[in-house]
């Protein structure tokens, strides 16, 4: 019988939290499509939501646990609004290329 | 009667507010009623007034106050800065009746005078509103409402002197009048901070309902401080001399011929320019105490007079002649003030509203009669077509020359008297009565020459600038009733000062003094009277050089005994110098207006330049560093992403640097 | 006084109105024009129960409304007013219809959003001067910034844009310092209560030290003196006068820079007596310079609205030298001038503004005769110009000569100088109020221009160019409450010094004490 731990260590997830959160970031900074890059995002977010649920599981609080709750309702308004302003960048331009984005430009 | 005194300038206005609001719709009879009207209510009231306070014996006046003005809180925390109130004593009670007497006659005479004109009920709420400023500004019981009178007028003038307003050069000389007038009026007003400063109330006098204690109940209070006994009469005289048209501010009397002629007689001859010298005879007390005041009004007026005079020679306007001859006049009444003799500038005053407004008038006439016409070159021997212009102008001539028996012979001879026996104490006023001799003499000449060019010898006008024939005419009734009215009065209203050499009374000084005596009798500067040898010496020497002045102008302008032309070239320095009019608007023009507007045109574009550019400069500084900085901001979003995340390491790597 | 919250009725009226009007349709400009004009009546009529109500002889504020707001900062919702504020109320409100009624054949885009704007800066002005609480009359003094901004920025002329950024920014620094001297001035005394810390500076022992009373004056001083303006703070005003539609530039030039002034009076000079006091001459300076500055400026300007507009500046400067001469007679001049200021400058800029409607321009070179063309024009105008100029019985004269009096008469401050050369300024405004008037109203008449009652134009000497029709009804129902108050205030201003006098002589005998160092403690000082 090999011999499972019988609980997984922290470090392991934040391990794990760091290399999401890694691809997420690669994510944001290379790909070109804005859908792509919001995925990403996404991606960080919950890399983020998943250190904080552990640390919250490590300590004992519940802390951690409230503050992943409010993460994930911005993440969801913010995906609302994002998405909106992305269709209407599709549907002015033809195209969610993010560089073709540049309209603040100072 | 007299607590109805506040009507005497209350009709006026009211007739004003009506033809301001009807005067449009109700036609022209109406609006001539209204505005006539109203004044004959006034004079009447005004008359009955005098009448009443001649019957009390008040030794102040009659005062009737009205209702508050600048003044608040109640009980012992109430402040009364001035309230309204009226004063009835001598010198309003002649005052009264001659702006409302005269200003009676001129509306009457404006009726035909002014009939073909568009802005008929204009003309009337202007003249309407004068007569009641002006009766405010001789009716105030305090000072602050005399101010406003005196300002109210300055204002009729301005609308009156710019009636015809689409002719720029009417335009210029409202304005002008305006303006200069209130340089002197700056002076009135620092004075007023001063009463107010030393006396806490303006009310001449005290009273119940008002201050317990006038200016005039302790006009001794400033002598504390002998700069302010001083700096009150001095600042009062630029306000004198603006309004009265003295040195160095008459300049704007002859622009103000711009105006209509019976303006000119109302206005600028019998009425408004007699301000000033109201408003000294109504501060004498002030005035009395600072010798050093009273001669250098005595010295402006004596110069005025000179100076006018001899500008008056080389004048070929009608209406100018008759406005340096005003100046001169004026000067005249200003030197009697200077001398003490403040009864006698009242009494000058009076006669002079008389023979001037008469001889504006009998201009007027004249003018209307020729179509326009104002220049004596293309006039003369309008005797022959204007009979009753030319006799009324003949006795307003010979008033104001000084002939025995008329009213500028005594009035005239007053001033002179008085002037020479303060020159008895003060010798610098001996110089000063020899000034205004030999301007009795300028006077005869100019007058005269005037009179002879316009109504003697041959009529030279006979066609006019755009080529028709012109054919003087006579002017209409309503013109020349007051014309023989002004003439009869130009007659006699000197009888009231006939002096007591010639009526053989008891009492050293006139009737008119006597009247006048509670309310301007100067204290303590004028004691001594004259030997009545002395007196009827110096009547004889004024009569002689008037003699002698309308002699040489019957030479040069009746007979042709001597070319004038000729002898003008002879004394060209001089004729320059007055025809330049001693170079003093010239003078204003160079030395203070254009430097005045060059100060200004520095301070716009310094506005510009240094306040506005302070500003450009702290725009452009943020401007300049925003430049630099928007460079990061490329807009694109991968760059700010990658961004971030370096300076999220730089901030890991810091804490982890420093920890 | 009775149980309705007055002050909030007519404080907040006009924001409803606002409101209100944001659910009026675009489309139907006819009808948010007369909810606003309707609203701000109504308000103005309300406000006359302020003016029949109010008490005179007593220095204390009136029709007071406290509520705690968030207490635990000592912040409260705080409204009264006093003699110092009462004149300025009412001239709100009565300017602010008119403005309405003034403006419907000028602005004619967006009128909805120019609605909304009016009503809220009529509440916004009007908390300004009720707030008896620092916080809220901050928010109040930012607030009139947006609708302003707005103001010029939609409906103003060429440069407008310009001349907005330029406005708000300048007012924008000033209130944010003036901010920092509010915060300043809480940590100091614990509240934002100005009658909680009036009190406490008036207590023995609890006034401020000198160096606190100078910082704290500069900060309140800054604010107000850009919002005057005060010489050299007005670089603002002139671009944002003639850029600005006329509506907004009465609103500004009539009501909203007395919020300046009125702030030096309400809060610099009582709050820091002993500052305010060293401030004098300074002030005194800046205000003669302000008044000779802006009248030789006047009259170099071809525009006949940047003339009113530096005529503004001078007769404003006015008020600013009564203030800080703090007698009894400059205080009640400079309280009655600023309603003058209000009506005169008001009624020229509106005429100004009539004039530019029908003759499509404002240059002076460019008009000429038109007394003839719009007589009754003309005539109004020469009242109000008059009045401007400081002729006697009209408003003008009353507020100035108290003003220069009461200067003069402080001799201890040595201020007679400024008070001669501040005459000096009545002389200049005759010089160029009536070359304008020569220029552009006299002279003959430009042929570019007609009056309806000249023959038609087939006829020599007949029509020509554009007809210029004289004042309207309308324009004539704008016009007449100004004409007459400015007759009423010149012959019989009692009803409004007696309104004013309890709570200006309460400050003036509070300065009157004797400033060494720090205010002597209590003697004499009358708390309002």
């Amino acid at each position: 019988m090999m011999n499972f731990p019988t609980t997984v260590p922290t470090e392991a997830y934040l391990i794990l939290s760091a290399v999401l959160f890694g691809i997420g970031a690669m994510g944001v900074m290379l790909r070109k499509s804005a859908l792509t890059m919001f995925m990403s995002v996404e991606l960080m977010l919950n890399a983020v939501n998943l250190s904080f649920v552990a640390f919250a599981r490590h300590f004992g609080r519940l802390d951690g646990q409230i503050i992943v709750f409010f993460v994930m309702a911005v993440a969801a308004a913010e995906v609302a609004v994002g998405l909106a302003i992305i269709v209407d960048i599709f549907r002015s331009r033809r195209s969610v290329d993010i560089d073709d984005v540049n309209w603040l430009r100072g | 009667m007299l607590e109805q005194l506040w009507l005497v300038p209350v009709f006026p206005l009211l007739g004003a507010v009506a033809n301001l609001a009807f005067g449009r719709q109700i036609g022209r009879t109406m609006v001539s009623l209204i505005a006539i009207g109203s004044v004959a209510l006034s004079f009447l009231l005004g008359v009955n007034a005098v009448l009443s306070f001649m019957s009390l014996s008040a030794p102040h006046g009659f005062q009737l106050r009205l209702f508050d003005w600048i003044s608040w809180g109640a009980g012992s925390n109430a402040v009364h800065v001035a309230d309204i109130g009226l004063l009835l004593d001598p010198l309003s009670s002649v005052m009264v009746l001659v702006v409302a007497g005269i200003g009676l006659l001129i509306h009457m005479y404006s009726v035909g005078y002014m009939a073909e004109e568009p802005g008929y009920a204009r003309y009337f709420v202007y003249l309407n509103l004068f007569t009641f400023s002006m009766l405010v500004l001789v009716l105030a019981n305090n000072f602050l409402l005399m101010f406003v009178g005196w300002e109210l007028v300055g204002l009729c003038s301005y609308l009156l002197i710019g009636f015809w307003f689409t002719r720029p050069s009417a335009a210029a000389a409202g304005k002008k009048a305006f303006i200069t007038n209130r340089v002197g009026d700056f002076g009135v007003l620092i004075a007023l901070f001063l009463i107010w400063v030393n006396w806490g109330t303006f009310d001449f006098f005290g009273g119940p309902g008002g201050a317990a204690t006038g200016v005039f109940d302790d006009p001794g209070r400033v002598l504390a401080t002998q700069g302010v006994a001083f700096a009150i009469p001095m600042l009062l005289i630029l306000g004198v001399t603006g309004k009265s048209a003295q040195i160095p501010l008459f300049v704007w009397l002859p622009d103000a011929m711009e105006g209509p002629t019976p303006v000119s007689a109302l206005i600028h001859a019998a009425t408004m320019v007699t301000g000033g010298v109201y408003l000294v005879a109504r501060a004498h007390l002030l005035y009395d105490q600072s010798p050093d005041a009273l001669l250098t009004l005595a010295t402006i007026g004596a110069l005025t007079a000179f100076v006018a005079a001899t500008v008056a020679v080389v004048q070929t306007d009608i209406k100018r002649v008759l406005a340096y001859s005003t100046v001169s006049q004026l000067g005249f009444m200003v030197l009697a003030l200077g001398s003490g003799a403040y009864a006698a500038a009242v009494f000058h005053l009076m006669t002079h509203a008389f023979f001037k407004a008469l001889m504006f008038l009998g201009a007027g006439s004249v003018i209307h009669g020729l179509h326009e016409q104002q220049d004596l070159r293309r006039m003369g021997g309008l005797r022959r077509y204007m009979p009753v212009t030319t006799w009324t102008f003949v006795v307003g001539w010979l008033a104001i020359i000084g002939a025995p028996g008329l009213s500028g012979f005594f009035s005239k001879d007053l001033i002179l008297a008085r002037t020479f026996a303060r020159g008895l104490i003060d010798p610098v006023y001996l110089g000063l009565y020899g000034l205004a001799l030999l301007t009795v003499g300028i006077t005869a000449f100019y007058m005269s020459r005037m009179v002879f060019l316009a109504f003697f010898g041959d009529f030279r006008g006979g066609v006019d600038d755009h080529g028709h024939a012109v054919i003087p005419h006579e002017s209409p009734v309503s013109m020349l009733v007051p014309l023989v009215v002004l003439a009869i009065g130009s007659v006699i209203a000197g009888w009231i000062g006939v002096p007591s050499f010639l009526t053989g009374g008891t009492s050293p000084v006139s009737a008119i003094e006597v009247f006048l005596a509670p309310a301007v009798a100067a204290t303590g500067v004028w004691e001594g009277t004259l030997e009545h040898l002395t007196e009827i010496v110096l009547t004889g020497m004024s009569v002689m050089v008037a003699l002698a002045g309308a002699s040489l102008a019957g030479l040069l302008y009746l007979s042709g005994a001597v070319n004038p032309v000729a002898l003008a070239m002879v004394f060209s320095p001089f004729t320059r110098l007055f025809e330049a009019r001693w170079y003093l608007d010239d003078f204003y023009r160079v030395a203070i207006v254009s430097n005045v507007a060059r100060i200004a045109s520095f301070l716009a574009s310094f506005d510009l330049a240094v306040i506005g550019g302070s500003v450009t400069v702290v725009v452009r500084t943020v401007r300049g560093a925003g430049s630099v900085l928007r460079a990061s901001q490329a807009g694109y979003v991968r760059g700010y992403a990658v961004t971030m995340l370096a300076g999220a390491f730089l901030v890991l790597a810091a804490s982890w640097a420093f920890r | 006084m009775d149980g309705l919250p007055l002050l909030s009725i007519v404080l907040f009226l006009p924001l409803a109105g606002a409101v209100i009007a944001l659910f009026v349709p675009g489309d139907q400009p006819g009808k948010s024009r007369r909810l606003a004009l309707l609203v701000s009546t109504v308000t103005f009529l309300v406000s006359l129960l302020l003016w029949f109500g109010f008490a005179t002889g007593t220095a204390a504020f009136q029709w007071e409304e406290r509520v705690a707001w968030l207490p635990e900062y000592g912040i409260g919702y705080h409204l009264g007013i006093d003699g110092i504020s009462i004149l300025l109320v009412l001239l709100t409100t009565l300017m602010l219809p008119l403005v309405i009624l003034s403006v419907s054949t000028t602005i004619t885009t967006r009128v909805k959003e120019f609605s909304v704007m009016v009503l809220l800066m009529e509440t916004a002005i009007l908390g300004t001067l009720m707030s008896l609480d620092l916080f809220l009359f901050y928010i109040f003094f930012e607030l009139m910034l947006v609708p302003m901004y707005m103001l010029v920025g939609i409906w103003g002329g060429e440069r407008r844009l310009y001349a907005a950024m330029k406005f708000f920014l300048f007012t924008m620094a000033g209130g944010v310092v003036m901010l920092v001297g509010i915060i300043g001035l809480y940590l100091l005394k614990g509240s934002f209560d100005y009658v909680e810390i009036l009190k406490a500076i008036s207590a023995p022992g609890g006034a401020l030290s000198i160096e606190m009373q100078l910082w704290l004056f500069a900060a309140f001083a800054l604010a107000f003196a850009i919002k005057v303006p005060l010489f050299p703070f007005h670089a603002w005003l002139p671009d944002a006068y003639a850029e600005a539609p006329t509506g907004a530039t009465v609103i500004m030039s009539a009501v909203m820079v007395k919020v300046g002034t009125y702030g030096f009076l309400r809060f610099c000079i009582p709050l820091f007596p002993t500052a305010a006091h060293d401030a004098v001459w300074t002030v005194s300076i800046l205000a003669t310079v302000g008044i000779v500055y802006g009248a030789l400026i006047a009259a170099m300007q071809r525009d006949m609205k940047r003339v009113v507009a530096y005529s503004s500046i001078s007769h404003i400067s006015f008020v600013m030298l009564g203030l800080f001469a703090m007698t009894t007679e400059s205080l009640q001049g400079s309280v009655l001038q600023m309603l003058n200021h209000g009506i005169s400058t008001g009624a020229l800029f509106l005429l100004v503004g009539f004039l530019h409607e029908r003759t499509r321009t404002r240059m002076i070179s460019d008009l000429g005769g038109i007394a003839k063309v719009m007589p009754v024009f003309a005539g109004v105008f020469t009242l109000v110009m008059f009045s401007s100029a400081g002729l006697p019985f009209t408003n003008g004269f009353v507020g100035e000569f108290l003003i220069l009096t009461g200067t003069f008469k402080n001799a201890a401050d040595g201020l007679q100088p400024f008070a001669i050369i501040g005459a000096s300024g009545v002389v200049l405004s005759a010089v160029y109020l009536l070359w304008m008037y020569q220029r552009a109203m006299q002279g003959p008449v430009n042929p570019a221009f007609s009056s309806p009652d000249d023959e038609a134009s087939n006829v020599a000497g007949g029509r020509t160019g554009l007809v210029l029709d004289d004042l309207t009804a309308r324009e004539l129902i704008v016009l007449l409450p100004l004409t007459a108050l400015i007759i009423w205030i010149g012959v019989y201003p009692r009803p409004f010094l007696d309104r004013t006098a309890a709570s200006v002589e309460a400050i003036s005998a509070r300065m009157a004490v004797p400033q060494s160092g720090v205010l002597a403690s209590g003697t004499g000082a009358r708390v309002p």
